[in-house]
């Protein structure tokens, strides 16, 4: 239950700096996708299940503000956060450079994803060098703000320790 | 589980496409809008500074540029209004006794920029008056200079607009000198427009003034300033000419523009 709690915090926290704080910090034309970077980091705290149901949660709450169709971002930040669930258990954890490196790569692929998807339903006008652009500024930025994204969700998914006192990974 | 939610994303997707402007998932959408509105207004309170430092940091070089060639408009402008005072006054006997619609005298509502797009593939900005101040879906947006968009959705207390230079933004336009009629629309990332569907043997030239030409079935009242033209295009071979135009109203920095609380006659009344 504290758990839950603690993810819907990162999910009320997620579309707030991304409708309400990041808006006003764009770089370069661009915002990152703070929702796709909760989701990878909390899949790769807790696996392909937990991030996917997380990523649609958030996803499909940050589509409730963009004009693009609803359940496009929930959809992209489900599928990135569960191959990054599934990947997760043969990366290393203990390098300081895997939040970024994630951040990186799959903000990338998750952009790609809403941008193809998109075009799939009808939106042609995504189909352009200006939205490739916006998608490799925006996992720039997803790089950026990791450091800060990644020990918030991953505080946030942590499950209780087993008995024994024994950290499940 | 994957499966489940990759098929209730896309079932999403498709009901919210299938009914655009309408449906449960738009009435969440305004509810949800409703009760960020708040948040939005406090931090742009407190990012605005911290947003225009970011932005002089990121493009100090181009509002450099931008100041020098505004200073020299402004003193340029100045000299055109002077003598445009007397043919506005005419003009407004004109379309009394003709009974035109006149921008003038629509109805309107002040309103502040509170917040820009949230996501990276749309130009949106969101205005801090809603229903309650009769703000209604497809109404015109205006800045001083000119049109800036059209209110796409609305909520009680605040309201989404599409700027002109998203490429889901659409009037039909015409060049206010010679009449010659086609559609604007914005352009990906560019700020700018095209003029599409003109022939290539229509009189537009750079620096013509395009304004919308109201016609029976459009959005907007006539009149109201688009754009200049930018570049023009012709090639005797294509069926029509490759018209680029720059907005009169500057989409970069906005902080108060109008609604213009006018509805598109239906057809048939």
């Amino acid at each position: 239950m504290q758990r839950i709690l603690r993810l819907l915090l990162v999910l009320i926290g997620c579309v707030i700096l991304q409708t309400s704080v990041f808006p006003h910090l764009r770089i370069l034309d661009a915002v990152p996708e703070v929702a796709l970077v909760a989701s990878i980091a909390v899949a790769y705290r807790s696996g392909p299940e937990t991030g996917a149901v997380f990523g649609f949660a958030v996803g499909l709450s940050v589509d409730l503000f963009v004009h693009t169709p609803a359940g496009l971002m929930a959809l992209s930040c489900a599928v990135t956060a569960y191959i990054v669930g599934i990947l997760q258990a043969g990366l290393v954890r203990s390098t300081p450079w895997a939040a970024p490196i994630l951040a990186g790569v799959f903000g990338l692929f998750g952009g790609f994803l809403f941008v193809t998807v998109g075009v799939l339903v009808g939106r042609d006008e995504l189909m352009n060098a200006h939205s490739i652009q916006m998608v490799l500024l925006s996992a720039a930025y997803d790089v950026l703000i990791s450091p800060l994204v990644f020990p918030v969700a991953r505080w946030a998914a942590a499950e209780p320790s087993t008995p024994g006192g024994m950290r499940r990974w | 589980m994957l499966l489940l939610l990759v098929l209730t994303s896309i079932t999403i997707v498709t009901l919210d496409v299938r009914s655009p402007g309408g449906g449960v998932i738009e009435q969440t959408r305004s509810k949800a809008q409703d009760a960020i509105a708040p948040v939005e207004r406090a931090t742009d309170k407190v990012f605005t500074p911290v947003g225009n430092w970011f932005d002089s940091v990121t493009n100090s070089g181009s509002i450099k540029a931008e100041n020098k060639k505004l200073q020299r408009e402004l003193a340029q402008a100045r000299g055109v209004v002077r003598q445009h005072q007397v043919d506005a006054r005419e003009n407004a006997k004109l379309h009394k006794l003709l009974d035109l619609p006149s921008v003038v005298n629509i109805p309107s509502v002040g309103a502040r920029v509170v917040a820009t797009a949230s996501g990276n593939f749309e130009q949106t900005f969101e205005i801090d008056h809603g229903s309650s101040s009769k703000v209604a879906d497809g109404m015109p947006v205006v800045t001083g200079d000119g049109l800036i968009g059209r209110v796409i959705s609305v909520s009680k207390s605040s309201a989404k607009v599409l700027m002109i230079t998203d490429p889901q933004f659409v009037v039909s336009a015409k060049v206010d000198r010679s009449g010659a009629e086609g559609l604007a629309q914005g352009r990906s990332g560019r700020n700018t427009l095209s003029f599409a569907f003109v022939s290539p043997t229509a009189d537009v030239k750079v620096n013509d003034l395009v304004v919308t030409s109201g016609l029976a079935t459009s959005r907007f009242p006539p009149g109201i300033p688009v754009a200049n033209v930018a570049t023009v295009t012709k090639d005797p071979e294509k069926l029509l000419s490759d018209i680029v135009l720059k907005p009169v109203a500057n989409p970069d920095h906005l902080d108060f523009v109008k609604v213009l609380l006018w509805e598109a006659p239906k057809l048939g009344s």
